[in-house]
C-alpha cells in the first residue's frame, strides 16, 4: 500500500469513529440519553415514533420500558462507552495508568500525531468533544440563560476544588460565583458537571485489599464529564483522606465556552 | 409528519451503519492491523515489516502510530494495555457480532432496503474471506497453509505429525503453514492439536471459496 493509500485509510477510521458522536448521529444521542423516561424521550426524539426505528434499537440492546435504557453487555452500552473513549482520545484526555507506579497519564499527543500521519494540520483532525461542548453549552444557555451557564463552566474550570474526609460540594464551592436560584443551580450542576456523587470508579492505588487511594470519573447527564475525583489517602495515627476535583478537557471546554460566547 | 420523520430516520440510520462498516478490519488496513496484533497477543517485528511495511518501516509513521494509538514497537509489536488502540480492537469485535446477529441484520435491512439491496453486509463473514484470500495469497507457503486449514476443518482437530502424515509434507512445512494460520487468527493451538477458529465453524463455506 502506497501512502497515500495508508494516510486515507486513517482519515477514514477518524472520520468514521467521529461520525458515531453525538453531535453527528442521532442514534448516539439517544443512546447517550437513557436511561430516561420514555415519555421524555418521545418528546426529545420525536423520530422513535418510526416503530422500524425503534425495532433497530431494540435489536442493538435498547430496551423500551417505563424508563428507557441499555441493557447491560449490549452493544447499545458498549457504544456509549466507545463515544466516550473517543471523545478522550480526539482531545488528548485519554486517560490510562501505569500500574508500576500509581502514576495516571493522558495519551496527551494523539491529535498532533494523527496530523502527522494524514498530513493535515491540527485543527483539521475532528474534535468530536468540543463539537458536543459547544452544541451541549448552546442548549443549557437557551434554557438557562447564558450567563449563569457560561458563569457556572467558567468558575468550575478556574477553581480549584479541595476537600478533607469528604468530596466537596461543587454546588457550594462553585455557585457562589453564579446568579441562579438553588434549584436552577443543581440542575445545571447535575446537566454539566456531576450528576450522582462521585461516579465511575476507574483506578485503585495501591492493592484493593490495602487501597491508598482512588480515581472516579464524574459523570453528568449531558456527558461532558470535565472533572476527575482523585482521593488521598494518609495513614498512621492521624489518618485523614484528601479529595481533590481536577478538570478534564480544559482546553476544548474554554475554547467552546469562547466560540458560543 | 410521519413521513418526514422516515425520511429522516433512514438519512440518520444510513450514516450510522456505514460509520460502523467503515471500522470493519476488511474494509481498513488500520483496523485490520490492529486488530491482527491483538488477535495474536504481539507479532514479530521482523513479520509485520514484511505484512505492514507503510506503518512498521519508517520511524517517523512508526512513532506516529504509537502516541496515537498506544504501540509497543520492540522485537515483539503489541498494543499497550488500557491505551486507545486496545480498546477500539475490543469495540470492533462487538461491531462485527452486531453486524452478523440476524435479528439486527434483518431489522436494518427492512429499513435500507435502498442503500443496501444485497443487505448489510456480514462483517464477520466478510473479515474471515479477506483473511483466507491474504493467506492464499502469501507467496511462501500461502498454497500450503490453505491445504493444511482444509484438513484441519475436515477433522475438526489434528496434531502436527497428523497433518505431516495425512498430507504427505515435511514438518517444517506444516509448522511454517500452522504458523501463518494461527497468525490470521483462523487456527487455535492448545496440548490436543489445532483447531479451526470460531469464525470457521460459523462459515465453513468461506474456505469451499478460496
Amino acid at each position: 500500500m502506497n501512502e497515500g493509500g495508508l494516510k486515507d485509510h486513517l482519515a477514514n477510521l477518524v472520520n468514521a469513529l467521529a461520525n458515531l458522536s453525538p453531535s453527528r448521529n442521532l442514534v448516539s444521542q439517544i443512546i447517550l440519553a437513557t436511561p430516561e423516561e420514555q415519555a421524555t424521550l418521545h418528546h426529545s426524539f420525536p423520530e422513535l415514533k418510526v416503530s422500524e426505528f425503534r425495532e433497530v434499537l431494540r435489536a442493538m440492546g435498547v430496551v423500551f420500558e417505563d424508563k428507557v435504557r441499555c441493557a447491560q453487555e449490549s452493544f447499545a452500552e458498549a457504544l456509549a462507552k466507545s463515544i466516550h473513549m473517543v471523545f478522550d482520545w480526539l482531545d488528548d484526555e485519554f486517560i490510562y495508568f501505569d500500574f508500576a507506579t500509581d502514576i495516571m497519564y493522558k495519551m496527551n499527543e494523539v491529535r498532533s500525531s494523527l496530523a502527522k500521519l494524514t498530513g493535515s494540520h491540527v485543527d483539521l483532525i475532528p474534535n468530536p468533544y468540543l463539537e458536543w461542548a459547544k452544541l451541549v453549552i448552546e442548549k443549557l444557555s437557551r434554557d438557562y440563560g447564558k450567563d449563569k451557564v457560561m458563569g457556572f463552566m467558567k468558575s468550575l474550570l478556574n477553581k480549584l476544588l479541595r476537600g478533607r474526609d469528604r468530596p466537596p460540594s461543587i454546588i457550594d464551592e462553585v455557585g457562589a460565583e453564579v446568579r441562579a436560584n438553588p434549584a436552577e443551580l443543581k440542575e445545571i450542576c447535575e446537566l454539566l458537571a456531576s450528576s450522582e456523587g462521585r461516579g465511575e470508579n476507574i483506578y485503585v492505588k495501591g492493592s484493593r485489599r490495602h487501597p491508598t487511594g482512588y480515581v472516579w470519573l464524574v459523570h453528568c447527564k449531558y456527558h461532558l464529564d470535565p472533572l476527575l475525583l482523585e482521593e488521598f489517602r494518609s495513614g498512621g495515627y492521624h489518618y485523614y483522606v484528601d479529595y481533590v476535583y481536577k478538570a478534564r478537557h480544559e482546553g476544548s471546554l474554554r475554547r467552546a465556552l469562547e466560540e458560543v460566547m | 409528519m410521519a413521513e418526514r420523520l422516515e425520511v429522516e430516520v433512514k438519512k440518520q440510520l444510513s450514516n450510522f451503519v456505514q460509520a460502523l462498516i467503515a471500522l470493519a478490519p476488511s474494509r481498513n488496513y488500520v483496523t485490520q492491523f490492529l486488530y491482527l496484533v491483538k488477535i495474536n497477543g504481539g507479532i514479530d517485528y521482523r513479520i509485520l515489516e514484511d505484512a505492514y511495511p507503510d506503518i512498521v518501516k519508517g520511524e517517523y509513521v512508526r512513532d506516529a502510530f504509537a502516541k496515537a494509538f498506544g504501540i509497543s514497537f520492540k522485537d515483539k509489536v503489541y498494543l499497550e494495555s488500557g491505551k486507545f488502540g486496545d480498546f477500539l480492537v475490543g469495540f470492533i469485535d462487538r461491531v462485527l457480532q452486531l453486524f452478523e446477529d440476524p435479528e439486527f441484520r434483518s431489522k436494518i435491512n427492512s429499513l435500507l432496503k435502498e442503500e443496501y439491496p444485497q443487505g448489510v453486509p456480514n462483517l464477520a463473514q466478510e473479515w474471515l474471506e479477506v483473511r483466507l484470500k491474504g493467506l492464499s495469497s502469501e507467496p511462501t507457503y500461502g498454497k500450503v497453509a490453505v491445504k493444511v486449514l482444509r484438513e484441519i476443518v475436515r477433522v475438526q482437530r489434528a496434531k502436527t505429525e497428523e497433518l505431516e502424515k495425512s498430507l504427505g509434507i515435511s514438518r517444517g512445512e506444516v509448522i511454517e503453514a500452522t504458523n501463518l494460520l494461527k497468525l490470521y487468527g483462523l487456527v487455535k493451538e492448545d496440548p490436543y492439536g489445532f483447531t479451526p477458529s470460531e469464525s470457521l465453524r460459523k462459515y465453513p463455506q468461506v474456505l469451499e471459496g478460496i
